[in-house]
């Protein structure tokens, strides 16, 4: 399975990159939506992102366009926000499911091989 | 303003007009009619004055002349006989019968006297015997006089016999009588009579001097008899009068005065007077319709001119007063009403000298005052309104940045927890991350510890979090048809995995086949989890339970323990935020659950409540409304599209179908948590006992699929566990895991027991095995 990760904290994407490592999943990681828009279109199975990328949530504005132009592979909000606000606006905008931050690895491997099913 | 519109008022108008009018028509009417009263009466008092005046004149007047005529006849009679013609009448005392020439000169002589147009109706004479020797009457000769004569003084002096009327329509006559005197010797020969008819009077009494055109004098009889003609037809000589004129004794020099009915029967003013020497009264009079009319004509110039005044006075009156007071006050009604209707510009346009004017001004001023009190008013309340807004907008910016800086925090708080909790979770669990090398055991404890406590800062964080959503009212439940066993069962599995090693007992008290309840899931099993989590805290012994009950169309919820419990006095306040009951120096934590829960519980329409006694316990209870048929036929059509919990994410691994519920005995709480984590990531529901009699209540209110078995217990060997399960009526079906070391491994499997694994397990060995029991069961079952 290949996975895009759209996340700007290093710690955060190095974690995720540690546990991905020991599976047969291969993971890739953009820190900007730029990079994001540029390698999206190379075939992934998840779309991982994070919503607060610097001060703005531009994870918002990167779902909202792959939904626009029809995107159907599923996308998971992994975002330490967690307003009321938040949690509608990621149903609303086509997320299928939000990874609060912060996670236990076991709850990582239960929704990865969720996926990877 | 119309004026039908307020028929009150205008009837209120309506009474001043009439009083104004009343009054007017009295201050006129009084003066007037007073005045009217009083010169008529003194009209007609001087209208009878002067008619009394004039009757009496014409009275005296007329009583002259019929002295007069009466002299006059007496001198005419005087002369009858002259010195020549006396001898004639001597003859008449020395025969017998008066019949020789003496009498026939002399009756000739008579005859020049009587008559029509002479001066009387009969001339007689009477002898010394008082019989008629000699008359131009033949009827009269030879008979004695009538009427009651007095001969001796006849004989004396010159008599008048007074008319003798006792019949009506009698022609009145008087008689005149004279002794003739022999003019040798002086004796007296004879009476000489004339007999007078009292008509030549009427001339005297019918002129009408002084009488105007009702009046008449006539004569009256003592008999009360009409002596003369009256004026009015219809009343013959004859006639009995008898009035007030007639009544009574006349002053003889005034006479009788009055207002009276005359004879006719009409009223008149009269006057008589006494004829004495005619035994009769002379009555003048006159209608008092002549008498009074001038005064009658002044009486109703009087009235009318009052009336015409009353008129003036009411028209001049009711004028003024429209001008002066009605409309004067309708202005002010009008200017009272628009400004009772709103409109304070309106002021009462009266510009009079009197009190009204001066009422106007000081109503305008006012209404001014008034208008520009609210104004003043207006102003405050719109400078107010805007600090008020300008407040509300600060208030609302602070609310604002008060929900941004909870949810940067969170963010900010949850961002470094994130490498705390994942790589202490890694390092625990994830060994193929460290290239497969195993967490030296010297670490585990500590590392342990981090995590724990990483995930009950976690645990703060988020009740912050869902305290700034119920302040902002931004915490919503979405309720669905919820099983509840299924909760109960989670929840009594993560409360195990918090007792460490507490000789705490965890059981669940509910019926089987417990209907749904309309609840969000999640909240629910947060509200469960804060109440046992508290219960844990302050339970150090014995029971804790976690009930399920229905009571009519609602599910009552208690966690009940043998804890500490809470003093009365502290009961009212513990669900105060930041409450919480220092009794347990160890107790950690905000006092931020039980308040959330009390909101999550009201939120779900119900409400926490509390019962406990110090040293016993306590109990804490809430209830759900059962979820309705419609509600449960709504779960199962609309399945929401984005789960919101990992919690509650199934993961993959395996079908849904596979899914088992397990129940997992092991004391050692360490080795219970790997455990269940493992069979959680696999997708299976964990329900966990730490005692083998605790194993066996559950095994029968729960049915698990499964049940994995730590040989070694605390309180009963594993043999005596599965036969006290194997003699169960309920449970005896469910098959049996036994993890055992390699000391018990030797043992022969028994019957009773459908696997046994070597310890330690690891999570695929221990997959595989349930997997295996449970399939070897549905081949069984099948």
């Amino acid at each position: 399975m290949r996975i895009l990760y759209l996340e700007d904290n290093p710690n955060d994407a190095t974690l995720m990159a540690r546990y991905i490592n020991t599976t047969p999943h291969e993971l890739v990681v953009v820190s900007t939506l730029e990079d994001a828009y540029a390698v999206v279109n190379q075939g992934f199975d998840l779309i991982l992102v994070d919503l607060l990328l610097g001060d703005e949530r531009q994870g918002y504005t990167f779902a909202q366009a792959l939904r626009q132009h029809l995107y159907q592979q599923p996308m998971v909000a992994v975002t330490a926000l967690r307003t009321a606000e938040d949690e509608a606006l990621c149903a609303q905008l086509g997320f299928d499911y939000v990874l609060p931050k912060p996670f236990t690895i076991t709850t990582l491997a239960s929704l990865i091989n969720a996926y990877a099913a | 303003m119309t004026t039908t519109a307020q028929p009150t008022s205008s009837k209120r108008v309506g009474t001043i007009r009439a009083a104004l009018v009343i009054a007017l028509v009295l201050a006129v009417l009084i003066p007037v009619g007073i005045n009217t009263a009083v010169s008529v009466t003194n009209n007609i008092t001087t209208a009878q004055d002067d008619a009394f005046t004039q009757l009496s004149a014409v009275a005296a007047l007329k009583n002259a002349q019929i002295e007069n005529w009466l002299n006059d006849q007496q001198t005419i009679l005087n002369g009858v006989l002259t010195d020549s013609t006396i001898n004639w009448v001597l003859p008449i005392s020395n025969f017998p019968e008066f019949t020789g020439d003496s009498a026939i000169r002399l009756r000739s002589h008579f005859d020049g006297f009587v008559g029509e147009g002479r001066s009387f109706d009969a001339l007689f004479l009477v002898d010394r015997e008082g019989v008629v020797r000699l008359s131009t009457d033949p009827t009269m000769v030879d008979q004695p006089l009538s009427g009651g004569l007095d001969l001796e003084r006849a004989w004396a002096e010159n008599m008048l016999i007074p008319p003798a009327v006792d019949a009506a329509d009698a022609a009145p006559m008087i008689t005149l009588l004279r002794p003739e005197v022999d003019s040798l010797d002086g004796t007296v020969l004879a009476v000489l009579g004339a007999r007078v008819s009292l008509q030549a009077l009427n001339q005297v009494l019918q002129d009408r001097v002084g009488l105007g055109i009702s009046g008449q004098t006539y004569l009256v009889s003592d008999e009360l008899r009409l002596l003369t003609s009256s004026f009015y037809d219809g009343y013959p000589l004859g006639t009995t009068v008898n009035t007030f004129a007639t009544q009574g004794d006349a002053d003889s020099t005034t006479g009788r005065r009055g207002l009276y009915r005359d004879f006719r029967d009409v009223d008149v003013v009269g006057v008589s007077l006494p004829v004495s020497s005619l035994n009769a009264t002379l009555v003048a009079e006159r209608e008092q319709n002549e008498t009074f009319a001038s005064a009658f004509q002044a009486l109703y110039n009087s009235l009318l001119l009052a009336a015409l005044s009353v008129v003036a006075a009411v028209l001049v009156g009711v004028w003024l007063a429209n001008r002066r007071i009605l409309q004067p006050l309708s202005k002010l009604t009008a200017a009272s009403r628009q400004i009772t209707g709103g409109d304070l510009n309106a002021t009462a346009d009266i510009h009079s000298n009197d009190e009204f004017g001066l009422l106007a001004d000081t109503f305008n001023s006012m209404t001014g005052q008034l208008r520009k009190s609210i104004d003043t008013l207006e102003e405050r309340v719109a400078s107010r309104t805007v600090d008020l807004q300008k407040a509300q907008e600060r208030a609302e910016e602070a609310s604002k940045a008060k929900s941004l800086f909870l949810s940067n925090m969170s963010h900010e708080l949850r961002t470094p927890l994130n490498m705390v909790i994942g790589y202490t979770s890694s390092m625990l669990h994830m060994p193929q991350m460290y290239n497969n090398q195993p967490l030296p055991e010297i670490f585990r404890a500590d590392i342990k510890l981090i995590e724990e406590n990483g995930q009950y800062l976690l645990g703060l964080i988020n009740d912050i979090l869902d305290l700034s959503k119920i302040e902002a009212g931004k915490l919503t439940i979405q309720p669905t048809a919820t099983t509840v066993d299924t909760i109960i069962n989670g929840v009594i599995a993560t409360g195990i995995g918090l007792l460490k090693d507490k000789p705490v007992q965890i059981r669940p008290q509910m019926a089987e086949d417990l209907p749904p309840v309309w609840a969000d899931p999640m909240r629910l099993r947060q509200i469960l989890l804060n109440l046992l989590s508290n219960a844990i805290k302050f339970t150090d012994s014995g029971t804790i339970s976690v009930s399920a009950q229905v009571k009519d169309d609602r599910m009552v919820f208690a966690v009940t323990d043998t804890g500490i419990g809470i003093p009365e006095q502290s009961l009212a306040v513990i669900f105060d935020r930041f409450q919480q009951i220092q009794q347990k120096a160890t107790i950690q934590g905000t006092g931020l659950g039980l308040d959330i829960s009390q909101r999550l519980a009201q939120l779900h329409g119900g409400e926490i409540s509390v019962e406990s006694t110090v040293g016993q316990g306590s109990r804490f209870s809430f209830s759900i409304a059962l979820a309705s048929d419609e509600q449960i036929a709504l779960s199962h059509d609309t399945l929401p599209t984005l789960q919101r919990s990992v919690k509650v994410l199934r993961p993959a691994s395996i079908p849904l179908s596979e899914q088992a519920m397990v129940l997992l005995l092991e004391d050692y709480a360490e080795e219970r948590t790997q455990m269940q984590t493992m069979l959680e990531e696999a997708g299976h529901i964990v329900v966990n006992a730490t005692d083998g009699a605790q194993a066996l209540d559950m095994a029968t209110t729960l049915l698990p699929d499964i049940i994995v078995l730590d040989a070694l217990l605390a309180d009963m060997n594993a043999a005596e566990f599965i036969e006290r399960l194997r003699s169960n009526d309920i449970a005896a079906h469910i098959p049996v895991l036994l993890l055992a070391d390699d000391l018990n491994l030797s043992q022969p499997l028994s019957a009773s027991v459908a696997l046994r694994l070597r310890k330690p397990v690891d999570q695929a060995a221990l997959m595989d095995g349930v997997q295996h029991v449970l399939n070897t069961r549905a081949t069984i079952g099948a």
